[in-house]
Order: C-alpha cells, then structure tokens, then sequence
C-alpha cells in the first residue's frame, strides 16, 4: 500500500535532516508501527506521508501513485488523528464532527454512532473548550474516521488517555484492522505497539534501523526460556529452563509433580528492552 | 465553494464581543454620516461659517474604505484562531484541502463587504454620476481590500498579537485616498502606493474614461497584491 524509497527530510530553513534515507514498505491491511522516542522523526515521517509536508527527497508511492502527483479526492480514503487534537473549541463535539463532515464529497458516517463508539455521546451538545484532553483525543480520533478511510494515520493514539479509555480505542484499532484499514501508527509507548502493530520500524534519530514483524523482534531477541516459581519445603524457589525439548527435560517435570507451582513464565524480551538493546537508546525521553 | 460550513462561522463569531462588534462597525458608520454629518454641517457652518458639505462624499467614500478592512480583520482573526487550534493542518488533510478552506474564508468577508458597499453607496447617495455597472465593479475592488488584510494576516500573522499589529499598520492604506482628498494638487498623488487611492479616484471620476482608468490600477494593484499574499499563505506548512 506504501513504498516508502531513501526518504530524506529538513525543514524549510535547517541544514539538519530530520529524516535520514529512510526505507520502508507498509503492506495493505496490517497496522504497522513507528516506535521511538520523543523527537526522532515518527510525526514528521507521517506529515510528509499524509502530504503536509512537502519537498522531501526520495520517494513516496501510495497505492502506486507517486505522493507528489496526488490529486485531492487521495484524502477522501484517507483519516489522520493528530498527535494534539485540533478541534474548533468554540464548536460543540456533533458540531465538530458534522462540520468536518462537510469537508469530504464521499458518504460519511452518522457522527452519533462515532460519538457512541468512544462514550462521548452524552455530551455531544457540549461545547469543546470544556471538554478534557482525554476527551479531545477520542474526539479527534473519531473524526478521522468520519470518511470511512481505507488508510489510517494515528500519531500516538492513546497518549494522554486513562487506562480505560486507551483500551477502548485499542479495541476500535484492532475492529478496523480487521475490517482491513491499513494503520500507521506512531508511539513511544512500547505496550500499544507490541498490542497493535503487525509490524514494527524502530526510529532513532531520522533513522530506522530495525523493521520486523512484532512477534520475530520477541522471539529473536529474548531467551527461549521458561521460568517457573514453586514453593518447596515454605520457600519461594525460582527456575528457568530452555523450552526446547521442555516436555522430556526431567527437573522440569519433577517440579510440576511435586511441588505447588506459583507462576510460569516464557522468557520473551519486552520491547523496551530490544528498542535498547538494538539501538542503545532509551524510549522514553 | 462548501457553502454548508457557512453556518458555523455564526457559531465561531457568537463567542467572540469583539469580532461580532467589527461586524456592527458598517451600521456605526453609516450611522454617524447619516446623522451626525448633518449636524456637523451646521454647528460648523454657525460655528466658523466654513461650509463642510461640499465634503460629504470624499468623508463617506472614506468611511466606505473602511468596511473591508473591518470585515477582512473579523475573519483574519478567525483565522488566527484556527491556525493557533491546528484546525488549518486537520482541514488540509480532507479533501477541501488548504486551497478550499481559503476560498470560504475568502468568499464570506469579500460577499459581505460586497453588499455592505452597496447599501452605503445608495443610502448615504454617493453614487455620483457613475451607472449601475460601474457601482459593481468598484463596490467589488473595494471589497477585495478585505481579502489583502485577510491574507496578510494568513501569510505573516504567527498569533493575535502580530495580527493586531499587521491590522493597525494596514491602517496606512487607508492614509492614500485620506492624502488624495486633503492635499492639493500635485502632493495629492503621494498616496498613489495605496490601492484604495485609485479606488477613490475612480468613485469620484467624472468622466467614463477615467473611471474605468482608476478602476483597472485599482484591479491590477489588488491582483499583483492577492496573488503575492496567496502564494506566500499557501507556501506556509499549517
């Protein structure tokens, strides 16, 4: 669905490049993933993309056609949710969304049943300014889907959302994915991108030097190992063994035999720590 | 042109006293030829015993001037509004685009200032001797004013502060047909670097061929000025 080739970036007026030859497909369907640091390059990588920026080098291709031939009916399949939600604040929530609605020449969808999909339809007569971040971000979040877009920028979908709120619109994402929208998302957030993407681009300083799928990052770089906690005579004891052969390792079946197991645990590296360990960068700056 | 979005500008102006106040300015003024000029005719010819009225169109020709100004400020500065809330940057990722925001943002004080024109061409009679063809077309450059200060507050404007500064120094635009009606001939040309100069020049032409004369400065001056201020609005990356 896109091809992204060498793609470099500077903004108007700088020498630094903010984006450094970067590289990368996103292949219709998947949710596929940016995961850095504050200030690496995941926005701009997504402005340039969703066409705010423009006069980068390299090349970016979206459904074949190349993004600097892009006519304006590209954006009426297109949804952007922005990283701080831009509302009208005078404006209420309906107003909002109905106003944006008018925005696009293609059918759009009931702006109740969006309102509803991120409980906020009991104040869709109020007016934004009054509204918590949290719930501008649901707002804005809903808005972008207001033209049933087959290709979905989020950037940092759950930041400033409670608990409870972050799963839902984790849950909405997961919906879409399966109704087949192809998701770029961005985040510093190590657990939404592990829940989410299909795949993932590890971005450091306008660089991308890991693309993988989630689950081969997991297996690659933690340790096949299984750890098991047991109680035995009154203490806690602990043991890790490898998972190959685990059926036939015989300490491993004498303890779950004899002793009162507490917990068990495959020995998958956290994406935090491969982001670490390959880029020898914290993720959260 | 999405003619829908229309009638959310009411809901963004009702917010703000003061927009909604530089919306009442073109009542005020005509107020204030309409009532107090006459007066002022007398108190000034008992007075001094100089009479003013021979003045009277060149002061409502002024006062004209200064409605597109009002009207390209009300939605300049809601534009600065939208540019502060990001809702520029949302807007050019829909189909409507930058360029298709600007058009409605464009069309409402130009139509406005429009009609506006008209109605105080008419009511306060400084029609002159120009015909029905001729009232359009300078009612129409004259409103256009309005799009100069609304894109150069689009194009240079950051926040309100620098857009409350850009419109007080637009008022030296309006020094061009002020220089024009004050001083005699030839200072009276040095404001010539104001469109609205031209623009007064052409509502007070006697003639057919030096109204449409004026007219044409007044088009191609305001043309070479939109087309800058667009370009330079349009180039901005929100």
């Amino acid at each position: 669905m896109i091809q992204v080739q060498n793609l470099t970036y500077s903004y108007p007026g700088t020498e630094k490049q903010v984006l450094k030859d970067i590289s990368f497909e996103i292949k219709e369907g998947e949710i596929f993933g940016f995961l850095g640091p504050s200030g690496a390059g995941k926005s701009t990588t997504q402005k340039v993309l969703n066409g705010l920026l423009k006069g980068f080098g390299g090349s970016v291709h979206i459904n074949g056609t190349d993004l600097s031939k892009m006519k304006r009916s590209f954006y009426e399949k297109i949804g952007v949710a922005f990283e701080f939600p831009n509302l009208y604040l005078k404006l209420t929530a309906l107003e909002n969304l109905q106003l944006f609605a008018s925005f696009f020449k293609s059918k759009t969808r009931d702006p109740d049943e969006l309102l509803k999909m991120v409980q906020l339809e009991g104040d869709r007569d109020t007016r934004v300014e009054a509204f918590s971040k949290g719930m501008k971000m649901r707002l804005s979040f809903i808005r972008s889907l207001l033209n049933q877009p087959e290709l979905l920028f989020l950037d940092e979908p759950t930041a400033g959302l409670d608990p409870g709120n972050a799963r839902i619109m984790k849950d909405i994402i997961l919906d879409l994915k399966q109704q087949g929208v192809t998701i770029f998302l961005t985040t510093h957030h190590m657990d939404d991108a592990g829940e989410l993407c299909n795949r993932l681009a590890f971005m450091v300083e306008g660089t991308l030097p890991v693309i993988d799928s989630t689950q081969e990052l997991r297996l690659k770089h933690g340790k096949k190992t299984v750890r098991l906690e047991y109680m035995e005579n009154g203490m806690t004891l602990s043991d890790e063994f490898p998972i190959d052969q685990l059926a036939f390792n015989p300490t491993f079946n004498e303890i779950l035999e004899n002793q009162e197991i507490l917990t068990i645990h495959t020995q998958e590296a956290s994406l935090e720590d491969i982001f670490i360990k390959v880029t020898g960068q914290q993720l959260k700056q | 042109m999405n003619w829908s979005a229309i009638p959310y500008d009411y809901k963004l102006l009702k917010g703000d006293p003061m927009l909604i106040l530089s919306l009442l300015v073109p009542f005020i003024l005509w107020a204030l030829m309409h009532l107090l000029f006459p007066f002022l005719e007398v108190l000034v010819m008992k007075q001094w015993n100089v009479d003013i009225s021979p003045y009277y169109r060149q002061t409502g020709i002024f006062f004209l001037m200064l409605i597109p100004m009002m009207m390209g400020m009300v939605y300049g500065f809601i534009l600065l509004d939208e540019r502060d809330g990001g809702i520029i940057t949302a807007i050019s990722v829909t189909p409507t685009g930058k360029f298709g925001y600007l058009k409605l943002r464009m069309g409402i004080p130009l139509f406005l200032s429009f009609v506006f024109i008209i109605l105080f061409l008419f009511l306060l009679g400084l029609t002159g001797t120009l015909n029905i063809l001729q009232l359009i077309v300078i009612s129409l450059l004259i409103s256009s004013q309005s799009l100069i200060l609304l894109l150069l507050l689009g194009a240079f404007a950051d926040n309100k502060v620098i857009g409350m500064a850009i419109s007080k120094g637009f008022g030296i635009l309006l020094m061009g047909p002020l220089l024009g009606f004050a001083l005699p001939a030839p200072y009276n040309w040095s404001g010539a670097y104001s469109p609205l100069f031209w623009a007064s020049r052409s509502l007070l032409s006697d003639s057919q061929d030096t109204f449409w004369l004026y007219a044409s400065i007044t088009f191609l001056f305001h043309l070479f000025l939109v087309w800058i201020l667009f370009r330079k609005f349009t180039a901005r990356s929100d």
